[in-house]
């Protein structure tokens, strides 16, 4: 019987819908999951988790006066594996609970999902977190979760999505169909946060609406989306094409609600089609997205004067050159670029980084304290007073503890946001 | 003792030690039998490597082989280095050798750089309005194309005295350029547009070969200044004074002699001249970004052709305090294209 081990911390991006009531019951969960050993008993059973505390601290010039600029938050994530022949359970969460910006608590179960696997056949039934994106910082492809954007501004985190996945295995990679009955609103930013850019003046948003297939404004929290995924190797290329037809989440537009003088962020169905591509040559990788996005029109009768969303393209490409230095350690620069095809106020507003240039540099000193080093600036090259200037560290401590460092400036939609995080986690 | 002596006495023949080879000449005399390509065609107790023009032995080397043999190929010494030991050689087998060329260090980076070229050189100037503010936005400007030549020097005096070390690569830049007259004869020149940009550089080669790239890092001040001319025009002259902060990369095509260049500088602009006076806009916050891309050929060793391209486009914001705010001025961007063709000097 294979030795169950303990498994890295979660990564990647998880979130919920805010939900303060079950926040702290879910957090107790967490913890008690994680006073269990790391090594369980069950011979397939693997689990981990961890937990750490993140403190953020902002400049306080430019913001509100009701801003937060202090936060400290005990962080939780649990993940737990169980594989019993053919099956496959697979469940992962995360909590956040702030001690100073309550705004912050926060739950979400990424990933809570049983797997049927039949020789070149999967299928997959539950709440999952996909990973589309090839490039460093900007994501066209990587549509298919909702985001909790009270996090990472550059990256923010994924919120689990309920889905049903078939997928095929053949050649050098795989098809996979994908069914999303429901949808899956993101966690917006409430007004008081400094990472929320917001026109002055909104003092909160309202709730969800989503726009039909045939145009009908909606409440409903059902709606028939799916998507398809070919993914192939061929020789040393990567590459992927995707169909999906969803509730975007990454591009609303804003409805005013005159029965409750709200703001309602409004997301429309859209369907689109995407190509992936990563190619290496010798040193240099080359990274691709791009994608086509049509979006349902509103109905012109509704009742709510509903902004449609523009039809567009985007494309994100990257470049990235690696070397081995002289002591060892992989050192890369990145460059990357985003543009979007509309007229220009069209496409400031589809989004902040839509002609937008990367260049990063990336240091993993390859030795056992695992030193990484990312430093990035990200300008438009229409607006270059909009920028993102980031520094990232991370090392371990011991072999269960870790400790991350963020220091961040940018400039967007007139606001200056400059901000420090600490992090230090403790992995079982 | 004299029969003993006698019995004792040897005929002349190869001293001790030589047991070795006269198996190996028979063993060698038993394989040519066999049809393989590889029979022996080296003496058998010479197993050090013949090149095939001067062979080390005093023997007589039988006439070249037809197929090729030891001789047209050096064989690897013995390991133990003794003539005495027996190896595939002494039996006409041919141990497969790989010949590797010892790695050839990149050659170190040019300490000068001087080139000189003419650009063609535009401006384009536009307003921005608040939404819906269309009409209310003045007039912008666009110069046309000028004939701008300039001059780039680039020094990397520890680039031969620190070869290896970690600041080999740091230097100095500095570039001018200025617009003489609008590129169509007859045309009248709107305005006159000069740039000077002064640095410190960095440049890290990567790798051991010639043909792998070389990154480099800039921080240094850039001034772009822009003279209206034409008195008709009502637009502010700028002169923006930036706070430089670049990147760059040299990429060998194949061969160090053509490499394809990209750089980009991002400008932090503290100074703007007339036009980002408070009293003119208002309080205005301004930045730039400057790309380029060059294609380099050296058609001598240090002698070379730039063909360049470059966009730089600065981003302003008004706050809309100023004696000539208007909801149709609320931002700018002020953009300047210029293609060059330069010749210069690497050594």
């Amino acid at each position: 019987m294979p030795e169950s081990r303990p498994l890295a911390p979660a990564r990647g991006l998880r979130g919920a819908r805010r939900s303060r009531a079950r926040v702290a019951p879910a957090c107790f969960l967490f913890a008690a999951g994680l006073l269990l050993p790391g090594r369980t008993g069950a011979a397939d059973t693997l689990s981990g988790g961890s937990v750490s505390v993140e403190s953020r601290v902002f400049d306080p010039d430019g913001a509100p006066d009701d801003a937060e600029n202090i936060g400290l938050a005990l962080t939780t994530k649990l993940e737990i594996k169980h594989r019993a022949r053919a099956w496959r359970l697979g469940l992962r969460g995360f909590a956040r609970l702030d001690a100073l910006d309550e705004t912050r608590n926060f739950f979400d179960l990424e990933e809570a999902n049983v797997t049927y696997t039949l020789g070149p056949v999967s299928l997959v039934i539950g709440s999952q977190v996909l990973n589309w994106s090839t490039t460093e910082a900007f994501h066209p492809s990587d549509v298919m979760n909702s985001r909790n954007l009270d996090s990472d501004l550059a990256n923010p985190e994924k919120l689990g999505e309920p889905m049903v996945e078939m997928q095929v295995r053949f050649l050098q990679g795989s098809l996979s169909a994908y069914y999303m009955p429901v949808r899956i609103a993101p966690n917006v930013l409430p007004a008081s946060s400094r990472l929320s850019f917001l026109p002055p003046g909104v003092v909160e948003l309202g709730d969800a609406l989503w726009i039909d297939r045939d145009g009908t404004p909606s409440d409903g929290l059902f709606a028939h989306q799916g998507a398809v995924r070919l993914a192939q190797t061929v020789g040393s290329a990567d590459i992927a094409l995707h169909v999906v037809d969803h509730s975007d989440r990454t591009q609303p537009t804003f409805t005013p609600d005159l029965e409750t003088g709200e703001l309602r962020p409004t997301y429309h169905t859209v369907t689109q089609a995407g190509l992936n591509y990563v190619e290496v040559f010798g040193g240099l990788l080359f990274k691709l997205e791009a994608v086509m996005r049509t979006f349902r029109a509103p109905d012109p009768t509704a009742s709510l004067l509903i902004t449609p969303q523009r039809n567009h393209e985007a494309v994100a490409a990257g470049l990235e050159y690696s070397w081995t230095t002289a002591v060892g350690a992989q050192a890369t620069v990145i460059l990357e670029g985003q543009a979007v095809n509309q007229s220009e106020a069209i496409r400031a507003q589809l989004d902040p980084f839509q002609r937008d240039v990367l260049v990063g540099y990336r240091h993993f000193f390859n030795d056992v304290m695992g030193r990484d080093l990312l430093v990035f600036f990200i300008t438009d090259v229409e607006r270059p007073n909009e920028y993102v200037a980031s520094a990232q560290y991370s090392q371990r401590l011991t072999d269960q503890w870790s400790v991350g460092a963020l220091v961040r400036s940018l400039h967007l939609f007139g606001r200056d946001v400059n901000q420090v995080d600490l992090t230090l986690t403790r992995s079982y | 003792m004299s029969s003993r002596t006698g019995r004792g006495a040897r005929e002349p023949g190869p001293p001790r030690g030589g047991a070795a080879p006269l198996i190996a000449r028979l063993l060698a005399v038993a394989v040519t039998a066999l049809p393989s390509a590889a029979r022996a065609e080296q003496p058998p107790a010479a197993p050090t490597p013949q090149p095939p023009a001067a062979p080390a032995s005093d023997q007589a080397q039988p006439a070249p082989p037809a197929t090729p043999g030891p001789g047209d190929k050096p064989t690897p010494a013995p390991a133990g280095g003794e003539g005495d030991e027996l190896t595939d050689a002494d039996f006409g087998v041919v141990a497969p050798t790989v010949s590797v060329a010892p790695p050839r260090g990149r050659e170190s980076l040019d300490w000068i750089d001087l080139a000189v070229g003419l650009a063609l050189s535009s401006r384009k100037f536009d307003f921005e309005s608040a939404p819906g503010m269309d009409a209310a936005r003045p007039r912008g400007f666009r110069s046309g194309w000028s004939w701008r030549p300039g001059a780039t020097l680039e020094l990397r005096p520890l680039a031969r005295r620190m070869r290896g070390s970690a600041i080999e690569g740091l230097g100095m830049l500095a570039e001018y350029g200025r617009t003489l007259g609008r590129a169509s004869a007859g045309e009248p020149d709107l305005a006159r547009e000069s740039r000077l940009h002064v640095a410190l550089v960095y440049r890290f080669a990567v790798g051991t070969s010639d043909v792998q790239p070389v990154f480099g890092a800039s921080a240094g001040y850039l001034r772009q200044q822009v003279h209206i001319l034409d008195t008709s025009i009502a637009l502010p002259d700028v002169a923006y004074d930036a706070l430089a902060l670049g990147a760059d990369v040299r990429i060998p095509i194949g061969t160090r002699r053509v490499a394809l260049c990209a750089l980009a500088h991002y400008l932090v602009v503290g100074d703007g001249g007339e036009l980002l006076r408070p009293e003119t806009y208002g309080d205005s916050s301004t930045a730039g970004l400057e790309l380029g891309l060059s294609l380099e050929v050296r058609a001598l060793s240090s002698v070379f052709v730039r063909l360049a391209g470059s966009y730089t486009r600065y981003s302003i914001e008004f706050n809309g305090t100023g004696m000539l705010s208007n909801p149709g001025a609320v931002g700018a961007t002020d953009q300047y294209t210029s293609g060059t063709v330069s010749a210069g000097l690497a050594l």
